[in-house]
């Protein structure tokens, strides 16, 4: 069971990774901030058998994977990108910025998943595998499809 | 313009771009707050897990009590007829139903209400 203090220190740790993550991968702030704050709510309710920080950090990246996915599902469309890409602050943004966040809203939910957890978090083939619950080898196809992809809508902005 | 494949390092070089570009939004809620919301359905749980058998309870009562006011009324009913005729017989059933009614909804909604208070 995690002390409040504990508890208190992971939080400061690996809120702003985790509200990063969501909120790249999710196109809106205050889905992400839900989704994070669920995830650490489930932490608190049925804490891992752990007391590992790494570990415990993987396993709010997984809930916090998992939360993802299924709102997904429920909602079956991308509203998010439009959420993105209205906002006033986009607005003032320098085009490129915005253009950063409006190709990777691009990509599918996996594969902006698969991009983040292994290029701004590191994560292994192994650990992504743990984290989006999927089989190791196939992390490694998925993320090759998701970097082509990638690269193909960031040509494709180039070249216009 | 002829399209070029992008190495390894220019995704990553890209996707440090991304993630290093400010998020909008309010400020993260502190840790006490989490806390404070972890805590606050802990106990909310462990109150429903008290008052979900009263609810239950409650129900039960309503409905053997219902049956047992039908029973009772197709007995007398059988046994002297005759009652339906007086108009303070039927004032006296109808009565009683409506308090009967009105205590278990009030005993349901109480308990509901206590419920929803606590979470």
């Amino acid at each position: 069971v995690l002390s409040d203090e504990a508890f208190t220190d992971f939080y400061r740790q690996t809120a702003g990774d985790l509200r990063n993550y969501a909120a790249r991968v999710l196109g809106n702030i205050s889905k992400a901030d839900d989704v994070v704050q669920e995830a650490y709510l489930r932490v608190l309710r049925h804490p891992p058998a752990t007391g590992n920080p790494q570990e415990l950090r993987a396993y709010v990246f997984r809930v916090v994977s998992n939360l993802i996915k299924d709102g997904w599902r429920r909602e079956k469309r991308e509203s998010t990108i439009r959420d993105m890409t209205t906002s006033p602050e986009d607005q003032r943004d320098g085009a490129l910025r915005i253009d950063v966040r409006r190709t990777f809203l691009k990509l599918r939910v996996r594969d902006r998943q698969l991009l983040w957890l292994a290029y701004v978090e590191g994560e292994t083939h192994r650990e992504i595998a743990s984290t989006l619950g999927l089989r190791e080898n196939s992390v490694r196809v998925l993320l090759a499809r998701a970097r082509e992809r990638l690269s193909n809508f960031l040509q494709g902005a180039t070249t216009k | 313009m002829k399209k070029t494949s992008m190495t390894d390092d220019d995704i990553a070089l890209w996707m440090r771009h991304l993630a290093s570009s400010p998020l909008e939004g309010p400020p993260l809620p502190d840790a006490q707050l989490v806390l404070w919301r972890a805590h606050a359905w802990d106990c909310a749980h462990r109150l429903q897990r008290v008052t979900r058998p009263l609810e239950v309870g409650g129900l039960l009562v309503m409905g053997v009590a219902l049956v047992s006011a039908v029973l009772l009324l197709a007995w007398i009913t059988g046994v002297a007829p005759q009652l339906w005729a007086s108009r303070l017989f039927v004032f006296v059933t109808l009565g009683s139903v409506a308090l009967m009614s009105a205590a278990a909804m009030l005993h349901v909604g109480a308990i509901r209400t206590i419920g929803l208070s606590l979470r």
